[in-house]
């Protein structure tokens, strides 16, 4: 009979676990100072994406680069990048965030799904810290993409910048 | 879906060591980067190094899953049973299921406390967003710190009244969607059903076990929407 109280009450500890309301708190952005700067894709395929002063970002492959406005948003720590998955690379980072190799019917139907919310198009690059590093995500939260923040770009990696406007600043938000 | 094999393996003494190992790993390679350039380059290195699959787990992972999902089915709601049976006998096309705002499936989602308060966390996340007012249309937000993990706590709670989507989708695995028409918040959630999520990867962090590229116990997708009218406190 003893073991049968102590078993139930285990339980009913768990129960009341389980249904208290717990308040979560939002985390902590302090050390995001600003969105503006260069970041680099986790990705095999060298992407990379500059968010410019006068809301203007680069998208780029080692290729080619593509450009368009971003929208300015009330915290210090993102903005909208308009227009991102209409571009081609940016379609391409759509398909590389789901993690790892599907059928072109998957993509077309997660493609499709998205579409039909209001701008399909827009991406909100909401920037977050990753050990210290500025990152944002898209995807898959283990498996997809994330672009993380660099300092100095050109340590990093060399690309062919020939497709780059002349003026861009490629130094971060210093 | 963790929970499971999860109490199998911790009586098993499996778990404690490979989560403890894990944590190790990490702690200490922080400590050795200092840079920031270089701490860039360990974790695209670390996205993409082939991780170390355990064989012998995968197969447990299968062989417990057969036999836990087959026996859920049995007292799970229809929606839940026929998610789960797709998943455990890998007959499904391969394409996301989008599950409505209206659905039944949807409601017994929502009807959970885990999910509330995931809703709760987003709805809040969207107005600091936008510094605390949320636009009546036209807001577009991503989510971007993952909400914590689904845990025991919450399983419990919620198999209370019989096994039903909340207690199959668990922790939701790809960065929420949120956008707002005509005063209402639309949220996009996407989940991936897979043998890893099944074993704990979400809970414990660890790359250990195999999904099956196909048939039984290959991954599927879940896309859930939901929609509320934007609170009156972030009006």
């Amino acid at each position: 009979m003893m073991r049968v109280l102590v078993v139930l009450m285990i339980i009913q500890v768990f129960l009341l676990a389980g249904c208290q309301s717990q308040s979560v708190k939002l985390p902590q952005r302090d050390n995001i100072v600003s969105p503006l700067g260069i970041y680099v894709t986790n990705t095999t395929q060298k992407y990379w994406l500059a968010i410019l002063q006068e809301q203007k970002y680069l998208i780029c492959s080692p290729s080619n680069c593509q450009t368009n406005a971003y929208q300015i948003v009330a915290v210090n720590y993102g903005v909208i990048l308009l227009g991102f998955f209409s571009t081609e690379h940016g379609e391409q980072l759509e398909r590389l965030s789901h993690g790892s190799l599907k059928s072109e019917a998957f993509y077309q139907s997660m493609k499709n799904n998205r579409m039909q919310l209001t701008r399909p198009n827009d991406l909100a690059f909401n920037i977050r810290d990753c050990q210290g590093i500025p990152c944002a995500g898209i995807g898959h939260v283990r498996n997809g993409v994330k672009f993380y923040k660099v300092e100095n770009f050109d340590e990093f990696w060399v690309p062919n910048l020939s497709d780059v406007p002349k003026n861009v600043k490629t130094n971060g938000d210093k | 879906m963790w929970k499971i094999i999860t109490v199998l393996l911790l009586f098993c003494g499996v778990y404690p060591g490979l989560a403890s190992a894990d944590n190790s790993i990490v702690t200490t390679k922080l400590d050795e980067v200092k840079h920031n350039l270089s701490l860039v380059q360990m974790l695209r290195d670390k996205a993409h190094a082939s991780p170390e699959k355990s064989r012998w787990l995968s197969a447990v992972a299968r062989h417990s899953a057969c036999v836990t999902l087959w026996a859920a089915e049995v007292i799970a709601s229809e929606d839940a049973e026929k998610t789960l049976m797709n998943f455990r006998t890998g007959e499904h096309s391969g394409l996301p299921q989008v599950f409505e705002y209206d659905s039944l499936a949807m409601k017994e989602l929502m009807n959970a406390s885990y999910y509330q308060q995931l809703v709760d966390y987003l709805v809040r996340a969207l107005a600091d967003w936008y510094q605390g007012k949320i636009p009546y249309s036209g807001a577009v937000f991503s989510q971007a710190y993952p909400f914590r993990v689904f845990g025991g706590s919450d399983f419990i709670s919620g198999i209370v009244d019989g096994i039903d989507m909340s207690d199959i989708i668990g922790s939701i695995t790809y960065y929420a969607h949120l956008t707002t028409e005509q005063g209402v918040i639309h949220i996009k959630l996407t989940n991936v059903m897979s043998l890893e999520s099944y074993a704990g990867a979400n809970y414990f962090k660890h790359r250990f076990i195999d999904n099956p590229k196909r048939g039984a116990f290959s991954s599927t997708h879940q896309i859930l929407l939901w929609q509320l009218p934007i609170p009156e406190e972030y009006r």
